[in-house]
């Protein structure tokens, strides 16, 4: 359990029902390790926390503007994981459609529970009129970028979340320029693949 | 896609949140029935702590015996009464302890069957056990590490193409 906290990728060794997974036992698809979790592994149930923990979590958070309710609902959307994954139907919907919904419906229910405990809380209901499909991306991407190695989701992240030229990478890093572009176009080529996997 | 659009996506998603170290504790504890709130949790510890002080009584692991913690389990289920847990300890060296409990198999049999872990390929048979008569009985046995335990299947003793109990219910 100490190395599996979201966003810092795990190693896991996953059997595939039936066979080996797509990409391998260290790299499942999001709809093998469901279809684990609903067999009862607790280790597939990590792994969906370990890729999608943050970006539930942040999901949470933009629709209920509060840590302590976004904490709530979170623990409720990863309860309705492990007792409802065999509801997922890969023919239905790819799974990270399904995580989306199961988290929306949680901080849904958590937002009424504290309406009608009369708590104070911010329900922000622009992201539920926007178009859902920016949040379901939001939600895929940060879960892509659990699975791509730490050294290149950190050049990343300075990249397009911090705005660092490659340069400033380089030098707060104090890497070789090259390296940092390299690091940088592998990263996003993984991510490319993982994201073209989850909208599969 | 192109990377182009992997880089705006990017951009437009921002960086996630991290989720609090109780957060992660809790949601940890989900599947081994751990479903307080966090919120009750924070606000519950205190109460719970004195409780246990006192009542004086540590901490009870349900069904499991003193030597024996399991890290996870899995349930065997067939198209009879019979049924069967599974639970699988922490790895020791090259190896880890799995506990079968049997419970209701072909009562009155007394016969010979086999546990199989069908997350092996070709298939690896982990136990050959025999049930009272009542059809129960409980097993420990060591697995190799890195065997697949997810996927478990209980078959007569030679009849590997009967599958009694099953962890993945569309095998039995």
């Amino acid at each position: 359990m100490s190395d599996e906290r979201p966003g810092r990728p795990i190693l896991a060794r996953l059997p595939m029902p039936g066979g080996r997974g797509r990409h391998g036992l260290a790299d499942p698809s999001d709809e093998e390790v469901l279809t684990l979790v609903a067999s009862g592994s607790e280790l597939a149930f990590r792994t969906v926390w370990q890729r999608y923990g943050a970006a539930v979590f942040s999901l949470c958070l933009r629709r209920l503007s509060d840590r302590g309710a976004a904490e709530d609902a979170t623990q409720e959307a990863f309860a309705s994981v492990w007792r409802r994954a065999a509801t997922f139907d890969p023919g239905r919907g790819s799974a990270a459609g399904w995580l989306y919904a199961v988290a929306r419906n949680a901080a849904a229910q958590e937002a009424r529970h504290r309406r009608r405990d009369a708590i104070p809380v911010a329900v922000l209901d622009e992201e539920q009129a926007a178009d859902e499909e920016d949040a379901v991306t939001r939600l895929v991407v940060h879960a892509a970028l659990t699975r791509i190695p730490a050294t290149e989701r950190q050049v990343l992240e300075l990249a397009y979340f911090d705005d660092l030229s490659h340069s400033q990478i380089a030098d707060q890093l104090s890497l070789p320029l090259g390296t940092v572009k390299t690091r940088i176009r592998s990263g996003l080529h993984r991510l490319q693949k993982y994201l073209e996997e989850a909208r599969a | 896609m192109n990377l182009d659009d992997v880089e705006a996506q990017l951009r437009r998603a921002g960086p996630p949140e991290n989720p609090p170290e109780r957060l992660h504790r809790a949601v940890l504890n989900v599947p081994g029935g751990g479903r307080a709130r966090p919120n009750v949790l924070r606000l519950g510890v205190a109460a719970a702590l004195a409780l246990a002080v006192l009542a004086g009584a540590a901490l009870v692991v349900t069904h499991q015996s003193p030597s024996f913690q399991s890290v996870a389990a899995v349930e065997l289920r067939g198209s009879g009464a019979g049924v069967a847990e599974a639970r699988i300890g922490s790895p020791n060296g090259s190896n880890r302890p799995l506990e079968l409990s049997v419970q209701h198999l072909q009562p009155g049999a007394e016969q010979y069957y086999e546990l199989w872990s069908y997350g092996e390929h070709p298939p690896m048979m982990l136990a050959t056990f025999m049930t009272s008569k009542d059809g129960s009985c409980t097993i420990m046995l060591s697995i190799p590490r890195t065997a697949g335990w997810q996927d478990l299947v209980i078959t007569p003793r030679d009849r590997a193409d009967q599958p009694l109990l099953c962890s993945n219910h569309g095998r039995c």
